[in-house]
């Protein structure tokens, strides 16, 4: 008995010594040409490591060796997230990379919005409902910047149409000061009484480190409501949190796209 | 420190402190071993050869290393404490010196006919510095007003060194201006070349460069030019040659021995500040036939796939020493203060 615990002992000890770290895979490579679509859009997944393998979902569960085997680019045809993790036997799988895609919503003719700072804008007045975007890379030149501590944004229907929700989607990217903004709030013009009224607001807090990703946020309406045209108002974080390096210095708002549900 | 200040040095070295290093996070594993890289150049990782301990010889970004003729393993790190580790290849300290390079970065071994002799870049101080193998200064080398391109030190952030065959010294500003320097084996100018603009000739971030002798009759220099995910070939002289595109790769610099090439890539695009490092290991003919950690080199026409980071056993690879034996040594900038890593081929 002693003799094999002591060999056991001697196993470990030795084993520590010589063996490896245990390593872990890097996530599988995320490729799209927009996560923004009409009709359908393709997702490519790529992960060139011998013996590995890609599993997917697209129901926002986290990936499994049990999930969807990945062999060909995926079709997108409707709002969904697909999370995507490496797995090989001599390795960890990996950690989770996730994006998700939003199909048109309902037609819009033309959104205004305040001027964002210089080095980041776009001169393409459709920017905001181009279908292009969805990348999580500020250098993209799909994103919008601003460091200013109120955006407006105007939303002009192509007719009155009844909405439910408005889905706005951010840059978070906090090491580049990029977070998400405090709060926002959303208008739906009235014809008949010929005013704005308040129809839904959203507030957000960034009380810890999150990583660099897409943030589509949904802002739903109290209740349904007709309109044509929609005012948000977004109010950008002034002062950065107290756990982030620059601490007290204001934040830039990112974002790229707009949908009307 | 405005926005853009900050992000240009701080954001990496933000997302290096949220991550433990690798050497604390080991631990045993019932698996058998892991090997990295590819076809013939295929390696056993060992994250433990150091045995330096951190309370009496520190490091912070471990830059580069070289192996002197004794067999010694010189590491460079910004360290002031020690900024030189020389070590056996078993990766026990036999000593350490240099207490006056704050920005040390680039390490170049050189033997001149007997006798080795360091040259170290300084970010910093915006200097050069050729000193005998255990740090005797011998030469210094100031911002190079020469060149008519630079009109005070601070625009002048030397990355690395390189010497031809003949004494002469390569120095790439590759966190300055991107020029080449050429100065003969006494410290004097003799020419400039590289720099930014538009064309293929041109540079982004040289942060590396190296005299490359395989083919005798036609020795070259090769330069990186990180931001263009390239090394950049030129002539002795400074006449551009080639580009040899690395597709997605932020690649350091140059290291040749033998027929093969090999270069640590900080990071990629797809993955910038996400410690998505590898090391990659190129022919003679420049094709990559491995990646030590990243995704398996595949080329279509002879055009190579954009590359990415597919095991995590580095996170940002600054440098790779290949010593006598073949063994890789690998050092990390801003990965939690971790020593060197060796890998011994299988």
């Amino acid at each position: 008995m002693i003799k094999n615990l002591l060999t056991l002992f001697l196993l470990l000890i030795f084993g520590a010594g010589f063996c490896q770290d245990h390593l872990q895979l890097a996530p599988p490579l995320l490729t799209y040409p927009s996560a923004f679509f009409t009709g359908s859009t393709q997702v490519q997944l790529r992960f060139r490591q011998p013996g590995a393998e890609i599993r997917y979902t697209l129901d926002g569960k986290e990936p499994t060796r049990h999930d969807l085997l990945y062999s060909d680019p995926i079709t997108i045809i409707t709002n969904c997230t697909l999370k995507a993790r490496s797995f090989a036997k001599a390795f960890d799988a990996s950690e989770t990379v996730t994006a998700s895609f939003f199909k048109d919503g309902k037609k819009i003719r033309g959104i205004e919005f305040s001027k964002p700072n210089p080095a980041y804008t776009n001169s393409g007045k459709d920017v905001l409902h181009d279908n292009l975007g969805g990348m999580p890379d500020f250098h993209n030149q799909n994103w919008l910047g601003f460091n200013v501590d109120t955006v407006d944004v105007w939303v002009h229907l192509q007719k009155k149409e009844t909405i439910q929700s408005v889905l706005l989607n951010f840059l978070v990217d906090q090491q580049s000061w990029i977070f998400l903004p405090e709060k926002i709030l959303l208008y739906g013009y009235d014809d008949l009484r010929r005013t704005y009224l308040k129809m839904g607001e959203e507030t957000y807090e960034s009380d810890q480190f999150a990583p660099r990703a897409c943030s589509a946020q949904t802002i739903k309406l109290a209740k349904q409501f007709a309109t044509s045209l929609i005012h948000l108002r977004l109010c950008t974080m002034k002062k950065m949190p107290d756990w982030h390096v620059s601490k007290g210095e204001h934040a830039h708002l990112f974002m790229d796209e707009l949908k009307v549900y | 420190m405005k926005r853009k200040e900050f992000i240009r040095q701080s954001a990496l070295t933000a997302a290096g402190l949220l991550c433990l290093p690798s050497a604390l996070k080991a631990s045993w594993s019932p698996k058998e071993d892991t090997i990295l890289g590819h076809a013939q150049k295929r390696y056993r990782l060992d994250t433990k050869w150091n045995q330096a301990s951190f309370a009496q010889h520190p490091v912070k970004d471990c830059h580069e290393m070289v192996q002197d003729k004794q067999g010694h393993i010189l590491l460079l790190t910004n360290e002031i404490k020690n900024n030189v580790l020389v070590y056996q290849q078993d990766g026990k300290l036999v000593k350490a010196w240099g207490n006056q390079y704050p920005g040390a970065h680039g390490l170049t071994l050189f033997n001149e006919n007997g006798p080795d002799t360091l040259f170290i870049c300084d970010n910093s101080l915006h200097q050069v510095f050729k000193t005998t193998i255990d740090g005797k200064p011998l030469l210094t080398l100031n911002y190079p007003k020469e060149t008519g391109k630079y009109s005070k030190a601070e625009e002048f952030v030397p990355t690395e060194t390189a010497i031809a065959p003949n004494g002469d010294i390569y120095v790439a500003d590759g966190y300055g201006k991107d020029f080449i320097i050429q100065y003969d084996y006494k410290g004097n100018y003799i020419r400039h070349f590289g720099g930014r603009g538009e064309g293929d000739q041109y540079l982004l971030n040289a942060h590396g460069i190296c005299v490359d002798t395989r083919n005798p009759l036609a020795p070259c220099l090769i330069v990186t030019s990180r931001q263009h995910n390239a090394f950049k070939r030129y002539t002795m002289e400074g006449v551009y040659v080639e580009t040899i595109p690395l597709p997605g790769a932020w690649v350091c610099r140059p290291v040749i021995r033998g027929d093969y090439l090999y270069a640590a890539v900080l990071q990629t695009n797809a993955r910038q500040g996400e410690q998505s490092g590898f090391v990659i290991i190129l022919d003679k003919s420049f094709k990559v036939v491995s990646s030590l950690g990243g995704s398996t080199p595949t080329y279509h026409n002879d055009q190579l796939e954009e590359m990415y980071q597919t095991v995590k056993a580095f996170q940002y690879p600054h440098d790779v020493c290949v010593d006598n034996d073949e063994n890789l040594y690998v050092a990390q900038w801003n990965s939690g203060q971790v020593y060197p890593y060796k890998l011994m081929p299988v």
